[in-house]
């Protein structure tokens, strides 16, 4: 555990990715989890996605550097990718990463609208920790 | 489903969750070395990174985004199921790795008793 973790490799390869934070604003709000760092969005394969809330309206998102100039993204559909990272984290997170406990900063209901789809976020929830228990 | 409002503080904790007591006899090792001597560090600097990472400029030099770093690949490791699972392969691995030592032991042991009979013959 200890070598793996002080694996110089693998704290490289999440340096070397350019961090950007992503927020949202109320009434919408990040949850997390006990498995809260998301990787690839759950995907195989090397590091290129990486993400994890900060606060209920901050999430760390990162991605190759080589897709970002200094003004913002280069590649065309990283700023989509963004936008829709940051409005569907908490499904991925969910859906992706088997977790016990879920953390809210406010009660979560099935009626959450993110662009324009309804997110049954409550239901979701209750699914994934039934699923995990 | 269990809803509850709870303080971050504490939440989900485990009690003994990293802790490494002495295996044998003749360590001596303060059972909670990976808690104090890796994650405490680990965590202690990630805080103040944090605080940068949440405010409205966030701006990290090296050594604050090498700890944040740090942090993620330590999250890959430290959840409760994963060490679990780990230890349960502990004790079979101890025993191969005890039974691989005790069979290099006796390998020596024989070929030093070999050539300590040819040294005497000669």
């Amino acid at each position: 555990m200890v070598r793996s973790i002080r694996d110089e490799r693998a704290t490289d390869a999440i340096n070397a990715l350019a961090w950007d934070i992503l927020t949202i604003r109320a009434p919408l709000h990040f949850i997390t989890t006990d498995r809260p760092l998301l990787i690839n969005a759950g995907q195989c394969g090397m590091l290129q996605l990486l993400s994890i809330p900060l606060s209920p309206t901050r999430l760390l998102f990162a991605y190759p550097a080589f897709w970002r100039g200094p003004d913002g993204p280069v590649i065309d559909g990283v700023e989509e990718l963004r936008q829709n990272f940051a409005a569907f984290h908490d499904l991925m997170l969910l859906n992706e990463q088997p977790c016990r406990y879920v953390y809210a900063s406010r009660s979560l209901d099935d009626n959450r609208i993110v662009k324009d789809k309804v997110v049954h976020l409550r239901t979701t929830v209750q699914q994934v920790l039934a699923r995990c228990r | 489903m269990l809803e509850e409002p709870v303080a971050p503080k504490g939440t989900a904790f485990e009690p003994d969750l990293y802790g490494a007591p002495p295996a044998t006899a003749w360590e001596h090792h303060d059972p909670n070395i990976i808690e104090t001597e890796v994650l405490s560090p680990i965590d202690s600097a990630t805080a103040l990174v944090l605080k940068k990472l949440t405010c409205d400029l966030p701006i990290l030099d090296a050594a604050e985004r090498r700890s944040w770093a740090q942090f993620l690949v330590s999250l890959f490791h430290r959840h409760r199921d994963t060490i679990l699972e780990r230890d349960q392969h502990a004790p079979a691995l101890a025993r191969e790795t005890l039974a691989r030592m005790l069979a290099g032991y006796e390998r020596a042991e024989v070929e030093l008793s070999s050539s300590m009979r040819s040294m005497a013959s000669t």
